[in-house]
């Protein structure tokens, strides 16, 4: 599979796992400023991560969120165990 | 209880444990401290660690990633319900 692909996918998830811990921490912590300027930071760099990889390679959900090309790019996608991540 | 005694353990913070432990802890009464904001790790070393916060790591608790069954194979040997 394509090595940018990958390298995209693996970014976008360590974005979604800083943000999992910024949200556990200010569950506890709402008002911490630096964790919400974290947090808003770190929401906005997976954003713009995200539309990169669905503008170039499909939607990562399939909840409606991203345009696909032609063919279906949903479906012609390769399937989780087929990424070698 | 080596670990206890280590420099991570060391590092904990008095003044948070302070704030948030009564003036007399009681016996036998578990109390958690509330954590401090220590943002330490760059996205890929949290991924791998299991955790942004170096206050929250515990190497000493890492299971090797290996499949589940060679897991359990050499974790419980002759397997899980001896």
């Amino acid at each position: 599979m394509n090595q940018t692909r990958n390298q995209l996918l693996r970014e976008i998830q360590r974005w979604q796992f800083r943000i999992v811990e910024l949200t556990l921490f200010l569950d506890t912590h709402p008002n911490d400023q630096r964790a919400l300027a974290d947090y808003n930071q770190s929401s906005q760099r997976l954003r713009t991560l995200v539309d990169e990889y669905e503008k170039r390679y499909g939607p990562l959900s399939n909840w409606g969120l991203a345009p696909s090309g032609s063919p279906w790019a949903w479906a012609c996608g390769p399937w989780p165990w087929e990424t070698g991540i | 209880m080596a670990a206890m005694r280590s420099r991570r353990y060391l590092t904990a913070r008095p003044a948070s444990v302070n704030q948030t432990l009564p003036t007399y802890p009681e016996l036998a009464k578990a109390y958690v401290p509330i954590q401090n904001y220590d943002p330490g790790y760059d996205p890929a070393t949290a991924l791998a660690r299991g955790t942004m916060f170096p206050s929250l790591w515990r190497p000493e608790f890492v299971v090797p990633c290996v499949a589940y069954s060679r897991y359990v194979a050499t974790r419980f040997r002759g397997g899980l319900c001896r």
